[in-house]
């Protein structure tokens, strides 16, 4: 059965979430409060939450000192992923990775083309791991963060999704 | 522009007190209309036992600001005033309150069902529906936006 087995323990995972956007503050930022709502709502602990300005060095400290981090776990972001010249998000993360997640992408478009049709071609979510942790970086609007943890990363993230989800794998992925 | 009144609320309003005085406030008007919504238990085992609103409050209040505007710039309205409630609101409870008065009934009519129509879908809020035995964050459904297109405009609230 795919989907959510109720008689399973849901173990919380360490997850922390920075938005990327030149003008937001925290008072503005509307994405970025719903998805470290939701992170919290589902049972996680939001272990850390900032926002960066769509600057390439900057975006790629922040979730450099993220994954450095052993505490955390997931690395969540959102905006940035458009294609104007200030977004930079996966440029900024995707040189950081050790593993693409392709199937990410993938998904992730299949589930935004139902909210938001052809749009969805003009974002660029992508996900990846490295040094044992996470990162997805979601678009900037808050139909694609809904659509992005909702939908996709909320239930990878549930150690009660079966067939399989992203929590089961954590304690094998430095296996040599 | 026209008087207004909004304001989220984040503890149980009175909404017949707040009905009663919006239309005390416009002795002027020729006609005044208003809608109170409030939470719905809906059918089956698992009824909804009470809803949680998310909320940011400048961003939130800022979104229902901008349907307001919408609506006077839409009508010729003397006054509207809108409550929305945040936080958790238990089934029975007013969630929202919508009034507008004007010189004629279609204006307010008519802008008071503009005002919710852009609520339901545009308002920056999130609702989760708490029922006994599941939390569930809901959207909003085909029908709302169906009910929103019929006024042949967009509002920008993100």
């Amino acid at each position: 059965m795919h989907g959510i087995n109720q008689e399973l323990t849901f173990t919380p995972v360490n997850i922390a979430v920075m938005t990327v956007s030149d003008t937001r503050t925290l008072d503005t930022d509307t994405s970025g409060h719903l998805l470290a709502e939701r992170v919290t709502e589902a049972g996680h602990h939001l272990a850390a939450r900032c926002i960066v300005t769509d600057d390439k060095e900057k975006i790629a400290a922040q979730v450099q000192t993220w994954i450095d981090d052993k505490e955390i776990d997931v690395v969540i972001s959102t905006g940035g992923t458009g294609l104007t010249g200030r977004d930079t998000t996966p440029e900024a993360i995707t040189p950081l990775f050790e593993k693409t997640i392709e199937g990410f992408s993938v998904i992730f478009h299949q589930v935004s083309f139902q909210s938001v049709g052809l749009s969805t071609l003009q974002s660029r979510a992508v996900a990846g791991l490295a040094k044992n942790t996470f990162i997805f970086a979601l678009p900037g609007s808050n139909g694609a963060v809904k659509d992005g943890w909702d939908k996709v990363i909320s239930l990878q993230l549930d150690s009660r999704h079966k067939p399989c989800n992203l929590v089961e794998l954590m304690p094998r992925l430095d296996e040599k | 522009m026209s008087d207004r009144c909004v304001r989220l609320a984040d503890t149980p309003f009175d909404v017949d007190a707040a009905a009663a005085a919006f239309r005390q406030s416009v002795p002027s008007a020729g006609a005044v209309a208003s809608f109170i919504g409030q939470v719905s238990p809906e059918s089956g085992d698992n009824p909804v036992e009470a809803l949680f609103l998310d909320h940011m409050p400048e961003a939130s209040l800022a979104s229902i600001k901008k349907i307001a505007s919408a609506a006077e710039a839409r009508w010729p309205l003397l006054k509207l005033m809108i409550i929305h409630r945040v936080g958790r609101v238990e089934t029975g409870q007013p969630i929202v309150f919508v009034a507008c008065a004007s010189r004629h009934r279609r204006e307010s009519f008519e802008a008071v069902e503009f005002v919710m129509d852009f609520l339901k879908s545009d308002v920056l809020l999130w609702k989760k529906e708490i029922r006994a035995t599941s939390q569930t964050w809901i959207e909003p459904k085909t029908q709302d936006f169906a009910d929103k297109q019929r006024w042949e405009t967009e509002i920008c609230t993100e």
